[in-house]
């Protein structure tokens, strides 16, 4: 399809280690698709491969159309990707306002533009705004996701990827993300990505879904159908017939 | 006494600038560079040359110089980060700036000889005499423009977004790549910087001591001396450290001996070295 | 990937061209070396001056301080600009006994050398204090401590022009010559060569090796970091300060610029250009820069420097793996090794005698990072001879609760009791204790071969003293021959025996967990925690992971395995305790934990609920 991200049979290995061998997806425009997968699987390696901070071994990603595989880092971005890392990784020495005019280092031209991104960054989060000169080391777990987020919004993204923002959340909290990044979806008809582990909160926001499951898709549909599908038990779980043979 | 305190505080000046020009190299690479006092010594060496044998006006001697570094700059970041990402051994970066650093410092006497020069001052005139002895002008310069050039790289980085940027890079690759900066060319700008402000230091010390190719490897050491002591990635460690030496060294070289003085400056470093292996000022942690 | 497969296929078999070429080059070094002993022999016949010999001597003394640098930073990963000062100190103080003291020239060379290793003994003891990164930083230090002070030493060191009129060692009563020299350094570089040679192939250089890929690991398999690398550093001096006392008393004299770091360049390209952490390297990285210096010295002497360092980092880039490193990559020089001799062992693991009471009990365990409460009172208890399980969802404190329990972390709150003994204090008791830890990733060391891997595994169990290593003595080849027997059986364990003798960085990221499975039995321990083994494994490799573990636990070892793959945990344990934001969730049997539904809800949430 030409629109939104395709991945397209992508192998891709760390070292010895083969971490997925021949993955499709697609993640078609103005969706909010979800990732889920026992960890280990591979999903952060996905997103790091689409955002061309690891080079796969073969495959295609493309955009829109136009394929992007081995394009560096910034250079994806710039073409209309943002990565929201695990773990948030904002700039602990640099106050919020700094973070987010890093985050819109690739229009730092348009100063009018980067102002009005801002103010809209500070109306969907509050928080930042009280907390606009602090330094990020700063910041709650939950403030952080929150600077992550907007971070990445502002380098105008028409695509957003997402690496388990749930991760070292309360589960209230993780509540409030999912909504923003629903919020977000539906406002700025921003493409999302999202990878967790948590897929129960996360699948109630997602349009389309993938299982991953040791290096390869094992499943992927609409999001009602996955979260009903028995499989997703067993590769999340291993509660089935199979284990018990195993076992004896 | 007071001569001796002076003559301290301007050696401490130029090693001040080498320390930050360690730094900014290392803030973005990680590399302690060998090479840094190479552009210490074709910025004397090439002001010299520019001011003497051309008859330059200092404006355009200072342009020249800038220019040089610039390239300078660009060449050295190639030869050094090259061969560490091609030979992917651990010691790459230090066999690196070591071989780039005696490559530039033999390259260096084929236009300008081996003989030691020294060029007039940038200003001319005495500032004022202490114990005795008159002080130049230019050695005012020297320490003021220490100052201030630490100054002005703290604004760089504090106010302006490419300040931002190179701070950014100092903390994660990954994350500035994220930001759509391109790290790749933070760092050849680093490199620049770096450069730049190291060959200035060259330019002003010249007339105050005699410039040799030889003169590049002494700085080197000094330099790496100031940034370890004063500590890795903090300016304000760049001047302590810088100033401390040069008053070390200048005191110990009066009281003890000449000969002796380096070598208790080496030693007082490795002891700060033990009991702060951050530096005095430490700031960012190297792992 | 099928490009590899078929290429550790030609591995096996020894091939026509690779042995030829190994022959040839065994020839060539043959003859090489008898070229060497007789080349004086035919001096008049090959119409060569004298000045040949001092030159091949004045290299065959390079050479012996590049193998000293390639001992230090190649094999044992100290990266060290002292190395210069280390020849100084041992040109010097052989000097100035001779000189001032007097003391007779084969005494002065000898003490020069105990000067030497004194000074590198020192040197490191100091410089390993700091971190890491300063180590090189403060042997530069000292190698312009000891340029100054040579500089600076008055009459003594004779100051910047040097140390003069040192006499030559006597050989029935008259002096040794050109010739003697030749001689006395061509047999010193072989016994040398050969020496380092020996030692890499002990227990004492594989502990050097260890040290090299992760510190960490080695002092895990109770290789203590500080006193090894002394050790490699002294060794390293010690050749160092003879090729300096062999300089001194040829040459007759020796200036400050000796010990500076000037001749670090040579020394640093002998290294590279040879190959890091191989025997012959520094002989043909020497051989090639002498070439290079022999004809610049007739071309274009003042370029030397200058080619040098353009040299260097040519190198650097087009080869990186230095001459030797090159042609072992290349197809003609892969050859494998053949196995060598080992003693069989009769039973494989030694049966373990019955324990009673629990391997390991954490009790009340309470961790807290900052305001974060890791670990809520976490009670684990592990029963002896069983596989227990720790699965949990991420941030639940797995890692954090292995940590306490394996000394990495002390508990705010809690007990630790192993084998019914309170938990070791420190992480690198643990091994001695009987607890080894399987890293998630693997730690195994990629520039050994599986087999030197797992006889690293074995450090514990050996005696090995280094003279006798170097010597070869028989009590050393026994030694030697017992712990490949074991380390060979614990491959078997594992079904690495086949391909011992290959490096392990071409291993599969499965058989790398093996190895690293086979490395740590070597401790001979009684309970083993892994840390996510089957991460990363392809399916058919979990399977075999799984097939293990259960042999394992028939062999009488107690696992602890912390896993996310749920399903592998399930096929393997008999208890399984699940965390959960810092608490214990619940323990029980893999049945009845897959059971509960707030396991499915800690994990897994109301999917169903969310899909409709």
């Amino acid at each position: 399809m030409t629109d939104g991200l395709a991945v397209q049979d992508l192998w891709v290995s760390y070292g010895s280690a083969q971490v997925f061998q021949g993955v499709d997806l697609a993640v078609p425009e103005g969706l909010v698709v979800l990732l889920m997968g026992a960890n280990g699987a591979g999903k952060t390696t996905i997103l790091r491969t689409i955002m061309g901070l690891k080079r796969p071994a073969s495959g295609t990603v493309s955009l829109r159309g136009r394929d992007i595989t081995g394009w560096p880092a910034h250079r994806v971005v710039r073409a209309g990707v943002a990565l929201v890392p695990e773990g948030r990784q904002v700039f602990p020495e640099h106050s919020v306002e700094e973070n987010l005019r890093l985050g819109g280092y690739s229009h730092r031209r348009d100063r009018a533009g980067t102002r009005r991104r801002m103010r809209e960054v500070f109306e969907l989060f509050p928080v930042l705004e009280a907390r606009r000169r602090q330094h990020a080391a700063t910041l709650s777990g939950g403030e952080a996701q929150m600077l992550a987020l907007g971070r990445a919004l502002m380098s105008r993204p028409a695509l957003l990827l997402l690496d388990e923002p749930s991760l070292g959340l309360s589960p209230l909290l993780v509540q409030q993300v999912f909504e923003y990044i629903r919020e977000m979806n539906r406002r700025q008809r921003l493409t999302v990505l999202l990878v967790e582990q948590a897929a129960a909160a996360a699948i109630g926001i997602a349009d389309h879904a993938y299982v991953l499951d040791a290096g390869r898709i094992a499943l992927g549909g609409r999001a009602s159908e996955v979260a009903r599908d028995p499989k997703v038990q067993e590769v999340y779980f291993g509660a089935s017939e199979k284990t018990a043979e195993v076992r004896s | 006494m007071g001569s001796i305190v002076w003559s301290g505080l301007v050696d401490g000046a130029v090693f001040a600038l080498l320390a930050l020009g360690f730094n900014i190299i290392f803030s973005t690479t990680r590399i302690l560079n060998f090479a840094q006092g190479e552009f210490l010594a074709l910025g004397a060496l090439l002001s010299y040359s520019l001011t003497v044998d051309h008859h330059l006006p200092v404006p355009a001697v200072l342009a020249c110089v800038v220019l040089a570094m610039v390239a300078m700059g660009l060449v050295v970041e190639r030869l050094v980060v090259l061969p560490i990402r091609l030979s992917g051994s651990s010691y790459a970066w230090i066999i690196a700036t070591i071989a780039v650093a005696v490559t530039a410092e033999n390259a260096m006497v084929v236009p300008f000889g081996r003989d030691p020069v020294r060029p007039p001052g940038l200003v001319a005139g005495n500032a004022f005499t202490l114990s005795g002895a008159p002080e130049s002008w230019q050695t005012v310069l020297i320490i003021v423009a220490a100052l201030v050039i630490v100054g002005l790289y703290e604004a760089f980085l504090a106010f302006t977004i490419y300040g931002r940027a190179f701070r950014a890079t100092a903390h994660s690759l990954d994350i500035t790549e994220l930001m759509g900066i391109d790290t790749g060319l933070v760092i050849k700008a680093s490199f620049v910087v770096s450069a730049i402000i190291t060959g200035i230091a060259g330019v002003l010390v010249a007339p105050v001591t005699f410039a040799d190719t030889s003169m590049g490897l002494r700085y080197t050491i000094s330099g790496f001396v100031a940034v370890i002591v004063g500590g890795m990635g903090s300016s304000l460690g760049a001047l302590v450290g810088g100033f401390l030496l040069g008053l070390v060294t200048a005191v110990a070289a009066v009281k003890i001996s000449p000969g002796w003085a380096n070598v208790i400056a080496y030693a007082a470093l490795g002891l700060v070295l033990l009991l702060r292996p951050n530096g005095i000022v430490s700031r960012a942690a190297v792992h | 990937m099928a490009e590899m497969r078929r290429r550790l296929d030609e591995l096996r078999r020894p091939s026509g061209p690779q042995q030829r070429a190994q022959r040839a080059l065994y020839a060539a070094a043959g003859v090489g070396l008898v070229g060497l002993l007789v080349l004086p022999l035919l001096q008049d016949q090959l119409q060569v001056n004298d000045f040949l010999f001092f030159f091949i001597t004045a290299s065959m003394i390079t050479i012996l301080v590049t193998t000293a640098l390639n001992l230090c930073m190649g094999y044992t990963g100290l990266l060290s600009i002292v190395h210069t000062g280390l020849f100084g100190v041992g040109a010097y103080a052989t000097g100035i006994l001779a000189t001032q003291a007097h003391v007779n020239t084969w005494l002065s060379m000898l003490l020069g050398v105990v000067a030497a290793t004194s000074a590198g003994v020192v040197i490191a003891a100091v410089s390993l204090r700091a971190r890491a990164l300063y180590f090189g930083m403060i042997t530069l230090t000292f190698d312009l401590i000891i340029a100054g002070v040579a500089t600076n030493g008055g009459r003594l060191t004779g100051a910047d022009t040097g140390l003069f009129g040192v006499p030559q060692p006597q050989l029935a009563g008259n002096d040794l010559g050109t010739r003697g020299f030749y001689y006395l350094t061509l047999a010193l570089t072989v016994l040398t060569l050969l020496a380092v040679r020996n030692l890499m192939r002990s227990r004492t250089g594989r502990s050097f090796m260890a040290i090299r890929e992760s510190a960490d690991t080695a002092a895990a398999l109770g290789i203590p970091a500080y006193s090894t690398q002394i050790l490699a550093f002294a060794v390293s001096a010690t050749i160092a300060g003879a090729a300096g006392a062999v300089y001194v008393t040829l040459n007759g004299f020796v200036t400050p610029q000796s010990a500076d770091l000037s001749g670090a360049l040579i020394l640093f390209i002998g290294v590279l250009l040879g190959g890091t952490a191989t025997v012959i390297g520094p002989v043909l990285g020497i051989g090639v820069i002498a070439t290079i210096q022999h004809y610049m010295e007739v071309t274009a002497p003042n370029y030397q420097q200058l080619i040098f360092g353009a040299v260097l980092l040519a190198a650097m880039m087009l080869v990186p793996a230095g001459i030797v490193g090159t042609w072992k990559r290349s197809r003609l020089g892969s050859l494998e090794e053949p196995e060598p001799p080992s003693s069989p062992i009769g039973n494989l693991v030694e049966a373990l005698p019955a324990e009673r009471g629990p391997a390991l009990r954490l009790t009340g365990i309470v961790k807290r990072f900052g305001g974060v409460l890791a670990l809520d009172r976490v009670d684990l208890e592990v029963v002896t001879g069983s596989i227990h399980g720790l699965i949990g969802p991420n941030g639940s404190g797995k890692s954090t609760l292995v940590s306490v329990a394996t000394a990495f972390l002390r508990p705010d709150e809690g007990s630790v009791e192993l084998f019914g003994e309170p938990g070791p204090r420190r992480p690198h008791l643990t091994a001695r204790r009987g607890m080894v830890r399987v890293f998630q990733s693997p730690h195994i060391f990629e520039r050994l071969t599986v087999l030197e891997n797992a006889m690293v595994g074995l450090h514990l169990e050996s005696r090995q003293r280094l003279p006798a290593s170097v010597l070869r003595m028989p009590s050393f080849e026994r030694d030697e021959r017992r712990l490949r027997g074991l380390a060979l059986s614990r491959l078997e364990e594992v079904g690495l025996r086949q391909i011992a003798m290959r490096p392990a960085s071409v291993l599969s990221h499965g058989q790398k967990r093996l190895l690293e499975v086979a490395r740590s039995l070597g401790a001979r321990p009684r309970l083993v925690i892994l840390d996510e083994p089957a991460t990363g494994l392809a399916a058919h490799e979990v399977l075999a992971l799984a097939a293990l573990l259960r042999r394992l636990k028939r062999l009488g070892l107690t696992l602890l395995v912390i896993e996310h793959n749920v399903p592998f945990v399930m096929s393997v344990a008999d208890r399984v305790t699940v965390l959960n934001e810092g608490r214990v969730l619940i323990e029980g049997e893999p049945a009845l934990v897959q059971a509960s539904s707030e396991v499915r809800e800690a994990y897994f949430g109301t999917l169903e609920a969310a899909g409709e």
